[in-house]
């Protein structure tokens, strides 16, 4: 039976999955790469939000290998978001790769117990992205990746990394955010200017408007269209949309851009840093003041006043200036990032041993 | 720790989240037939062996593995959330003294082996497929049935004494990488052509590879592996004798042909003088009409690569047809229509012929009805 948010009951066909976001009260939404396609799930998911709670979990990872009943070198977690109404913290989990790997979804609760939201006979709705790149297109992105769990390590210059080289099929959706009726969606698509942001309407209507997408790579010194957003938040009331990609520009889109389909140019504000893929974002409001976070593979956690984005002139030039100021941040190994509730800001973190922990902070102390 | 219990813990065949344990006296498992669902889940778990420890100290952060215990006749089974996984070792755990009720722990390890699915790559065939071959044979072919992995030729494929089942050594020539064709579905083997070419060092030092009037057999193992790691269904043994050296060019002119009639569906048959190289043979022999146009249609090689058929497509017509033979084609000793592939050289018969084309030319008979 299908109500008005379109969904139907029934088992999910998920073959991988990657970045979630939630959407409106109790759905979530799950991007399946290998099948390029978006699912809005409906979890049961009733908490208390009036009450602002505190979130400190250690070894998550190995809390997850042994509930999925793999070494945790098998655990990839793949996106992290918050339940506004619960503050319980949703994960996508692939364990295993290639023909053993298997997709979970995990609901870590605020005293930091385990549980597996069904993927049989659940409530969804599925949109498939039809622009997506084909699994036989060999195009590939590099990913750079703190520790050691995936990928191989290559060398720059004189620098060692550890890389993945992902296909643009596995990069369709990169990240997501749900904002007014629409599911915002950026990632890779299969035209030339691969780099694209789509809007999907919820409940899903079977299409979205794409615009492709074009920034000043600061540390490449040209412009680029093909590699695509790795992280993006709204901020300012939601008038503007703040976007962070490898080697690490952060660029400034005005929503008002993203109004038809077709080009959109952005400006970029910030150069973070070359030899880096960022891997976490998250916007947050303290003293009337708005800010991001941006978590990185190879540099710190580092932290941008929302204001200086908006007063920042565009950067286009190579390597000089580096644009709006930062502030490097203590917190150790930031992997993902998302606002816990009005106060505080969730982290994932591996610390010195290797272990991932889950950490809420202040946003006073941030 | 207390291991008063025998159990016995068993991966199932055909269910990749099913553990089994089994080994329970008739008090115990009637005791367990007693417990409610949530009791029996909650006395034993299943847990990463290498999670045993902090879990038995208590340590919140490890949990046991999604999934639940029922009771099957005398048996419990676990099944898995999740499919268990290759090389992981896993332990299950008593937390409760089934018969006293006294808390007690005790655990029992497996290690899941490194299991795969069913083989399902075959061996189409070892060439040449007759049962003789010279002595001077200079290669073979192994045909499979999907896409290989490379690297398991050397050790994988043999000439052995088809009496003892003794390796003969050194028969092939080392290659690296290994011969492949594009879809990675047959395998060319050479043997060392030094010890072939008479007047070589390595002929002269250690003679031919096989010895005439032996029996050898070829030997592909199953472990030879496909391109996905799985073993293949079955290995195989080919058996043959080994008779004279061949050291004659091909010759067209000794083939014997038969023609197909006009206005039907018969096959152009070609009988060789000697069985010829069975890859070379797929694309050697090409028919052509009057027109300048190939005939399309389905060619085949028998058993022992003695003969050559093509069926057509369309119906044979009212033409002059020519058959044009690849120069290259060669027999199982390596020689072609143009050289004989271990020359005399002061046999001038055996020079190179510079002639490059060799084709035979035919018209169709009426046909007699």
């Amino acid at each position: 039976m299908t109500d008005d948010l379109g969904l139907n009951a029934g088992s999910l066909d998920i073959k991988s999955v990657g970045p979630i976001a939630f959407g409106p009260p109790g759905i979530l939404f799950v991007a399946d790469n290998a099948n390029a396609s978006i699912f809005a799930i409906e979890v049961d998911d009733s908490g208390d939000a009036s009450q602002e709670h505190s979130v400190k979990v250690d070894k998550l990872d190995t809390l997850i290998a042994s509930h999925l009943g793999c070494p945790r070198s098998e655990v990839f977690i793949r996106g992290m978001a918050v339940s506004p109404s619960s503050q319980q913290t949703y994960l996508s989990v692939m364990r295993g790769s290639g023909d053993e790997g298997s997709s979970a979804i995990l609901r870590i609760g605020v005293a930091g117990t385990i549980s597996e939201l069904s993927l049989d006979n659940v409530r969804f709705s599925k949109e498939t992205i039809s622009d997506a790149a084909d699994s036989s297109d060999e195009r590939k992105e590099v990913r750079l990746l703190r520790g050691e769990r995936e990928g191989e390590d290559v060398y720059f210059g004189q620098n060692k990394y550890r890389v993945v080289y992902d296909k643009y099929r596995t990069i369709t959706v990169t990240d997501m955010s749900f904002v007014d009726g629409t599911l915002l969606v950026a990632g890779a698509s299969n035209e030339e200017f691969s780099s694209t942001f789509r809007r999907l309407e919820f409940p899903f209507k079977g299409s979205s408007k794409n615009n492709s997408l074009e920034i000043y790579h600061v540390s490449h010194g040209k412009y680029e269209t093909a590699s695509p957003i790795r992280n993006f938040r709204l901020y300012n009331q939601k008038k503007n949309v703040v976007a962070s990609y490898t080697c690490t520009p952060v660029v400034n889109f005005s929503v008002d851009d993203f109004t038809s389909d077709g080009h959109v140019k952005g400006k970029t504000v910030a150069e973070l840093g070359s030899g880096n893929t960022p891997l976490g974002m998250v916007s947050y409001l303290h003293d009337g003041e708005e800010y991001i976070l941006v978590s990185n593979s190879h540099y710190p956690l580092m932290k941008i006043a929302c204001k200086d984005i908006n007063s920042q002139d565009e950067l286009t030039e190579p390597k000089e200036p580096l644009g709006v100021k930062r502030e490097n941040l203590p917190h150790e190994g930031v992997l993902q990032m998302d606002n816990l509730n009005g106060s505080e800001v969730i982290m994932l973190q591996e610390d010195s041993s290797g272990n991932f922990n889950l950490r809420s902070y202040s946003t006073a102390t941030l | 720790m207390n291991l008063r219990r025998q159990l016995l813990l068993d991966w199932s065949v055909d269910q990749s989240n099913l553990l089994t344990i089994r080994g329970w006296t008739g008090k115990e498992i009637n005791h367990i037939r007693g417990l409610s669902d949530s009791e029996l889940n909650s006395s034993f778990s299943l847990l990463l062996t290498e999670f045993i420890e902090p879990f038995l100290h208590g340590d919140d952060s490890v949990q046991p593995i999604s999934g639940s215990f029922q009771i099957e006749g005398d048996s419990i089974n676990f099944i898995s959330r999740f499919n268990f996984m290759s090389g992981v070792n896993y332990s299950f755990v008593i937390k409760e003294d089934v018969e006293n009720k006294q808390f007690e722990t005790e655990f029992w390890s497996i290690e899941r082996p490194l299991m795969r699915s069913a083989p399902s790559t075959s061996i189409l065939g070892v060439y040449p497929s007759g049962s003789e071959i010279p002595l001077n044979l200079l290669k073979i072919y192994v045909y499979f049935s999907s896409k290989m992995s490379e690297g398991f030729a050397a050790r994988n494929v043999q000439f052995r004494d088809a009496s003892t089942s003794q390796v003969i050594p050194d028969v092939f020539l080392p290659m690296d990488p290994e011969l492949w064709d594009e879809s990675r579905t047959r395998l060319t083997l050479l043997l060392d052509p030094g010890r072939i070419k008479r007047g070589l060092v390595p002929n002269m030092e250690t003679g031919y590879p096989l010895n005439e009037g032996v029996s050898v057999a070829v030997t592909v193992d199953k472990t030879f592996q496909d391109s996905t790691g799985r073993n293949l269904v079955d290995g195989i043994q080919k058996e043959f004798n080994v008779g004279k050296a061949l050291r004659l060019k091909v010759n067209h002119i000794f083939w014997k042909y038969t023609i197909p009639s006009i206005d039907s569906f018969e096959p152009f048959s070609i009988n060789f003088d000697r069985p010829l190289d069975r890859g070379l043979l797929e694309n050697s022999l090409k028919i052509v009409d009057s027109q300048g146009q190939y005939v399309q249609g389905e060619s085949f090689v028998d058993i022992g690569e003695h003969s050559w058929h093509l069926i057509p497509k369309y119906k044979w017509i009212t033409s002059d047809y020519q058959l044009i033979i690849n120069p290259l084609l060669e027999d199982l000793a390596g020689n072609s229509l143009i050289r004989v592939f271990d020359r005399d050289v002061e046999n001038s018969n055996d020079d190179p012929i510079e002639n490059n084309e060799f084709s035979y030319t035919f018209k169709c008979v009426e046909n007699s009805s």
